[in-house]
């Protein structure tokens, strides 16, 4: 009678280091998108998207044939596709962008520590940055994907439906300042998201102290601003710090701040940091005690 | 190893308002216990720091005088801002606390009404959140009053009592609002924030009779005359050439209005409670 | 069996795709009774079911001759201990039996007296005005279980409840579940381990891929598999002679010897009983003792199971 080894054998296999992270950022998205909430969210994010590629579409159609039905039809309308209009897509994308991190987010490392999956993950040959970096990347691309990636894609509509050397010129810097702006957008409010689900103990905490945090941040230093009649106060504005950041980069003229770009450039990045050392921490010390 | 057996006793039972009276004093001992009033009060007491702060500095109450900083900061601050948020918070945690803690099963299997558990967490939430604001407002009052003209305070107490009674109004209809929708869903807050921000501010701007499936709508219909939510409501209209004047409502309809969307999505509330599944894997995940 | 408690017709309860009971017809009387079966077999399905915090995918169910969905009258008799320990942070576990009881309508005086009891009763009076946060797996399970019993209710359903328990709590609490039942009150429990239902009952029902297989006494049980050959372990010097003479029977399906021991398989375990006191008797056999393997539920189950 043939007996077999049952006992336990070393992994024979070589194990794959420094992509740990993707494994943490597949498992969110997979959990992730099957929700139906998600799915509305998403939703009104495409809509916007469809409403811009019309509005595009629109514009072509009436540069390239102002005799057309359609030109009748939308001439009543300011249609024009120049910087401007990608830096409104993206600020109002912000907002709706907002609404899918929070809900994506708010649950992302308080969830793990309630259902103890810290000490799974952290048993597993995956490390603190690993699980941080996974949980950081998942919202960042979540957010890339609704504000870059579509914004790009329009450019590159734009250059297809009037193809000239005249188009690409203009559209020449934007997908840069579309990159630079939606990492602005979306890496900050990822951070601040995370961090908000490191410190506090379940999602409607999360959910309701962000939303707090950035009502205040929106209001209050420009009320007091106004009070105190001093205009570095509304430098503590993250969102207007992003939009004015996000202004300068579109070269829109109106500036949602009376201060220089490098400032809030500053600020965001200052803010930032400090909600990735609470994350970083956090973590860290879930690890630690594991 | 032997066990004494006391005898447990029957329970005598009760009626729905006994069965609602546990479930209020039962959901208010755990707000105090989880320090969830002690947040909310210190939440609405910080508004009323800012006058305070504003005379420590500056050495003068506002550029437009307390009365005038005291009615855009309820508004602004208390009214438009601070109570859609804590309703949402209050109003989503209402069932959805229970599937967090999973406690649910605890609830479900007692034989108290549903209908009674939902209205006694439901009026904890309120009057807890009521008191809060009460204060809030109160302490911002006496701030503004300190800081400006203390001689006015007796013949502007009307205004106090009038914001705190809108107060009550907008925090019943938006927490039964959030109530259903906790009830519904499993993450019910943000789209709840989409709905209660973002609709309302979208239809407000919407032209004909959209802004009556708002509740800031009837809200300001409230307001005391000469208000900024008056003023600005009356600039929006004269902007969009509107025949809206004519489908303003009074404060009688108004108040009848939001005590029928509480109503409304108190019952699609009980009704969701009775339906729903919550001890299914769906809800525990 | 006396009154019914509980009663299913075809009853079925599927999730998605995933069926968690399939086609249940059954009915549980008073006394304790043991829901047995391995991880996944739709026990919680069914006594969610019974409690009525599931409804019926088809088919029907009945607590007392009531549907006990949203039936508060229904709810009034059953007390329930859940399968996992979740109780309100920032409680001690006095208060949150406390609370429990007064859910049910009882006024504040009385409840504190009825959670003093159920917390005497588990064992657990001197940490019971500790918070809940502090306690152990078993002082948790016990606090869940106080709060099932601190009401005199006519059915109590127990969920796994000696999961996580140590060897002393389980005895408090066979001992709690049997005296329960002594005060003529329906005890139904659930359980994958067979000890743990043996310890307190004969009254088993066999469940398995959301099915029945087998219900009632777990000697009746055995009894009627009479195709599955019977298991007897003799112990006896005179292992030769033994197992010429089962060899003889008819009956016997298998015979295997090992030192002094001779294990016999039978297709009629009365008469091998009946054969085996008789050789007792008669004192040219030596028969040192007599061990029936079998008579486990285990080996039921598993025989079922297969079948």
């Amino acid at each position: 009678m043939p007996i077999f080894d049952r006992s336990y054998r070393a992994y024979d296999g070589q194990l794959r280091t420094g992509l740990a992270w993707w494994v943490i950022v597949k498992q969110e998205m997979r959990v992730i998108f099957p929700t139906r909430s998600f799915l509305v969210l998403l939703g009104f994010c495409l809509a916007h998207v469809v409403l811009r590629l019309l509005q595009i579409v629109a514009f072509d159609i009436l540069a390239s044939n102002p005799e057309s039905s359609i030109a009748r039809l939308v001439k009543e309308f300011p249609l024009k596709v120049d910087s401007e209009l990608f830096y409104q897509f993206l600020t109002t994308q912000s907002f709706l962008l907002f609404g899918m991190i929070l809900y994506a987010g708010a649950g992302m490392i308080c969830d793990d520590v309630r259902n103890n999956l810290m000490e799974v993950y952290f048993s597993k040959p995956i490390t603190w940055v690993d699980y941080t970096l996974g949980k950081i990347l998942t919202l960042v691309l979540l957010g890339l994907g609704l504000s870059a990636a579509p914004a790009i894609l329009l450019v590159v509509l734009h250059n297809i439906l009037a193809p000239g050397w005249g188009t690409l010129e203009a559209a020449i810097e934007w997908p840069l300042a579309i990159s630079l702006y939606s990492c602005l957008i979306v890496v900050p409010c990822s951070l601040v998201v995370l961090a908000g689900s490191a410190l506090l103990k379940n999602q409607r905490d999360v959910t309701i102290s962000v939303v707090v945090l950035v009502i205040v941040s929106f209001v209050l230093p420009e009320s007091v601003s106004n009070i105190f009649d001093n205009t570095w106060i509304q430098i503590a504005s993250i969102p207007r710090s992003i939009f004015n950041i996000g202004a300068q980069l579109f070269s829109v003229d109106s500036e949602p701040l009376d201060l220089s770009p490098w400032h809030s450039v500053i600020v965001v990045i200052s803010i930032s940091l400090l909600f990735l050392g609470v994350i970083c921490r956090k973590v860290h010390r879930c690890e630690v005690e594991v | 190893m032997t066990v004494d057996m006391p005898g447990p006793m029957t329970a005598p039972g009760s009626h729905f308002v006994g069965y609602t009276g546990t479930a209020f004093s039962h959901a208010l001992l755990l707000l105090w216990r989880r320090k969830h009033l002690l947040v909310l009060l210190v939440i609405t007491l910080l508004p009323g720091l800012l006058p305070l702060l504003l005379w420590f500095f500056s050495g003068k109450a506002s550029h437009s005088g307390p009365k005038s900083f005291f009615n855009d900061m309820a508004f602004h601050v208390y009214l438009e801002n601070l109570v859609p948020l804590v309703s949402v918070f209050f109003g989503c945690s209402l069932v959805s606390e229970e599937l967090d803690n999973r406690t649910i099963h605890h609830i479900l299997t007692r034989p108290i009404p549903r209908s009674a558990w939902l209205l006694g967490r439901f009026m904890a939430f309120t009057t807890a959140s009521f008191l809060s604001f009460a204060a809030g407002l109160g302490f911002l009052f006496g701030a503004c009053a300190l800081t400006g003209n203390i001689q006015a305070v007796s013949s502007n107490l009307m205004i106090l009592i009038h914001y705190i009674g809108i107060t009550a109004f907008a925090l019943l209809p938006y927490t039964a609002l959030c109530t259903f929708w906790g009830a519904s869903m499993k993450k019910p807050m943000v789209l709840s924030l989409v709905v209660i921000i973002g609709w309302q501010n979208l239809a407000l701007l919407m032209p004909g009779v959209v802004d009556f499936l708002t509740i800031e709508k009837y809200i300001q219909e409230l307001l005391p005359e000469g208000t900024v939510g008056n003023t600005q409501q009356s600039l929006a209209l004269t902007i969009l050439e509107a025949q809206k004047q004519e489908y303003l409502v009074g404060t009688g309809w108004s108040i009848a209005a939001l005590l029928f969307i509480t109503g409304l999505f108190m019952l699609l509330a009980i009704w969701m409670v009775r339906r729903r599944e919550y001890a299914s894997a769906r809800f525990q995940q | 069996m006396s009154s019914t408690v509980i009663e299913s017709r075809c009853l079925s309860r599927w999730f998605g795709e995933v069926i968690a009971v399939n086609n249940l017809s059954l009915t549980i009387g008073s006394g304790i009774t043991g829901l047995l079966g391995p991880n996944g077999a739709g026990k919680t399905t069914l006594l969610k079911l019974a409690l009525g915090l599931y409804s019926p995918s088809r088919g029907m169910i009945r607590i007392f001759g009531e549907p006990p969905r949203n039936n508060l009258k229904v709810l009034a008799r059953i007390g329930y201990c859940p399968e996992s320990d979740y109780f309100y942070d920032h409680m001690s576990g006095f208060e949150f039996v406390c609370w429990m009881v007064r859910l049910r309508g009882v006024d504040s005086r009385n409840a504190r007296k009825m959670a003093e009891d159920a917390c005497a009763m588990t064992g657990i009076s001197h940490r019971m005005h500790d918070p809940v946060a502090s306690y152990s797996q078993g002082m948790r399970r016990r606090i869940s279980i106080a709060q099932a019993i601190a009401v005199e209710v006519d059915l109590l359903i127990l969920d796994e409840p000696m999961a996580g328990l140590d060897p002393e709590s389980r005895e408090v609490v066979f001992n709690l579940i049997r005296k329960i039942a002594e005060s003529g009150r329906a005890v139904v429990f659930s359980s994958h381990i067979l000890y743990e239902i043996e310890r307190v009952t004969h009254n088993v029902v066999l469940l398995h891929q959301g099915g029945l297989i087998a219900q009632g006494d777990i000697r009746e049980i055995r009894e009627l598999i009479d195709e599955h050959p019977h298991t007897v372990t003799i112990e006896t010097p005179d292992t030769q002679r033994l197992a010429a003479f089962f060899a003889a029977q008819s009956t016997t399906a298998n015979i295997d010897l090992k030192d002094s021991r001779i294990t016999v398989q039978t297709r009629d375990p009365n008469r091998l009983y009946q054969q085996l006191n008789d050789l007792v008797l008669d004192d040219s056999m030596e028969i040192r003792s007599i061990h029936c393997p079998d008579d486990n539920l285990q080996s039921v189950f598993e025989y079922l199971v297969k079948r």
